[in-house]
Formats: C-alpha cells, structure tokens, sequence
C-alpha cells in the first residue's frame, strides 16, 4: 500500500495504536490498554490494516476488555467492601459466570461491562444496585414532580 | 466516469482466494471493517476477523451487472478505483476498491450505500442505514 485510502497521502508509517478507540461486536467503543502497530497516517490519522492486521486487533480488544473487566470487578469488591457472591446478586448474574469474566475465560456483554464501570466509579452505585433498593419513596417524589 | 469496471473481478477474486493475507488491504477500516461491525452490533455482533470474512464473502459474490461507475481516486488519474452496489445477506452494500501493483486489493469500501445507487443493468440498490457515520456525527457533535 502506497498511499492513504481516505485522503491520498502517501505518509505512512507504523504507528501505536494503545488508547485508540474501536468498536467491536456490541460494543460501541473499546479502549485499546496493550501496544499494537498499524499503519497510521500523518495527514488524517486514518488507519491502514491488512487481513492480518484485523486478527491482531482482535486480540488486542479481547486482552483490553479482559483486563478492563478484571480491573473494575477488583475495584468494585475493595471499593463496596463485598464480596463476588453479592457481587452477583447485584448484577443479576451467576457467581460462575462473574468468576469466568473476571479471570478472563469470557468477555462479560456490553451492557454487564457498562455495569461494572457504574458500579466501580459511581457514587452510591453499589448500594442503589441492591435488588432491594427502595423504590417507592422514589418513584413517589418523583411522581409529585 | 466509464461505463465498465477498470479491474477484472476474476484478478479480484483471485487475490482474495490466493490466501496471502497481506495482499488485501483495509485502506479506510472506518467505511469496512468498523462499519460492518456497527452495523451487525445489535443483530449478529462481529469481531474483526468475522468482519473481514463478511466483506471477502460479499466481494466473492459481485456479478459484473452490479457494477455502478468507476472512480478517480484523490485526483490522481493512476488510482481508479470500481464501484458496485449489491444486495448481499439480505441488506445493501457500497463496495469500492482498485488493484494496485497488479497483486494487492485495497478495499476502500464495504458500508451501506449513503444515497441510492443504480447499477449498469438498471438495478437499484436502494440508500442504508449507515449506522457507524450516524454514530461517528453523534460523537463528533457531543465533543464539540
């Protein structure tokens, strides 16, 4: 390849890709947390990937989301001071299934992996993801406007 | 810009059955690969490589009828590049790419078509649902 395939430029040159952001099966957006080269242009920072490429960046997602998941699931349990049962219940999931995706042998859906980022960064999170949470008073004040 | 296509499919489909991985190049994964993906994300999510397998299935399956115009390519009158619309698993498609040096494919596209096109038999490949750009001016508009 010669030149760039979105604006002509012709350079190029391998570039790291780590914090680039792609989007991959559900998910809207992966961060890229592992170093991985591509061609990259000067000009319009468009990425140029061959077949090859395409299998790596796909490793490279895979090994992100793993570590991404096994990073929030530990900060959620040190942060709530819970364990991975509760932990769970919380998320509506089986403790195996939790286990498997924390150590890697699954990657959780889009929508459990946006979970567990409200659940480790937002204020309260935990104790408002508690299937017991009180609602009614709630949903009542909210009703009265 | 011409009424037939500059490269022969037959040479098309024998770079992408040849194997050499190398030889097919993604020159703007954001109107392939990534755009295959978002538009698969809520019905049949796709990793990359299923994405790449997608598209080289789809090129695999263009006929000479579904070939739309030819296209200079960043005004340079050495790089045309073909364009065809095609109806493949039941969605349409934009697909363009050139050949160069005689041995590599550079998919430039492989995204829903933005505007309808008409091929040269007269079959109309009616406008899709770009789903990836829609998302990409979200983005862009929420940053701004």
């Amino acid at each position: 390849m010669k030149k760039c395939g979105n604006c002509g430029s012709k350079e190029l040159s391998k570039r790291n890709q780590k914090g680039k952001i792609f989007p991959w099966r559900d998910y809207p957006a992966v961060q890229l947390i592992a170093d991985v080269m591509f061609m990259e242009c000067h000009q319009c920072n468009n990425v140029v990937l061959s077949v090859s490429d395409h299998q790596k960046l796909d490793e490279v997602i895979v090994k992100s989301i793993q570590y991404a998941t096994s990073s929030l699931i530990g900060m959620i349990l040190l942060k709530s001071k819970c364990t991975q049962v509760e932990l769970s219940i919380h998320a509506g999931v089986s403790k195996e299934y939790l286990s498997e995706i924390k150590s890697g042998r699954k990657q959780p859906s889009f929508q459990m992996f946006t979970l567990l980022k409200i659940l480790a960064f937002g204020k309260d999170a935990f104790s408002i993801s508690d299937p017991k949470y009180e609602l009614i008073d709630k949903i009542d004040e909210y009703e009265a406007g | 810009m011409g009424f037939r296509p500059k490269h022969s499919l037959n040479k098309v489909f024998e770079i992408i059955k040849n194997g050499d991985l190398d030889n097919v190049v993604f020159s703007v994964p954001e109107k392939s690969t990534i755009s295959v993906i978002s538009v698969f994300s809520d019905t049949k999510p796709k990793s990359y490589s299923q994405a790449v397998e997608f598209i080289l299935n789809g090129v695999l399956s263009l006929r000479e009828e579904d070939f739309v115009h030819r296209q200079c390519l960043f005004a340079d009158l050495s790089c045309i590049a073909d364009v065809y619309g095609v109806n493949y698993e039941s969605r349409p498609w934009y697909v363009k790419f050139y050949i160069e040096d005689g041995k590599f494919l550079e998919q430039v596209s492989f995204h829903p078509p933005e505007r309808e096109m008409i091929t040269i038999t007269g079959i109309k490949i009616p406008k899709g649902d770009y789903t990836y750009e829609k998302m990409r001016k979200l983005w862009i508009k929420r940053t701004k």
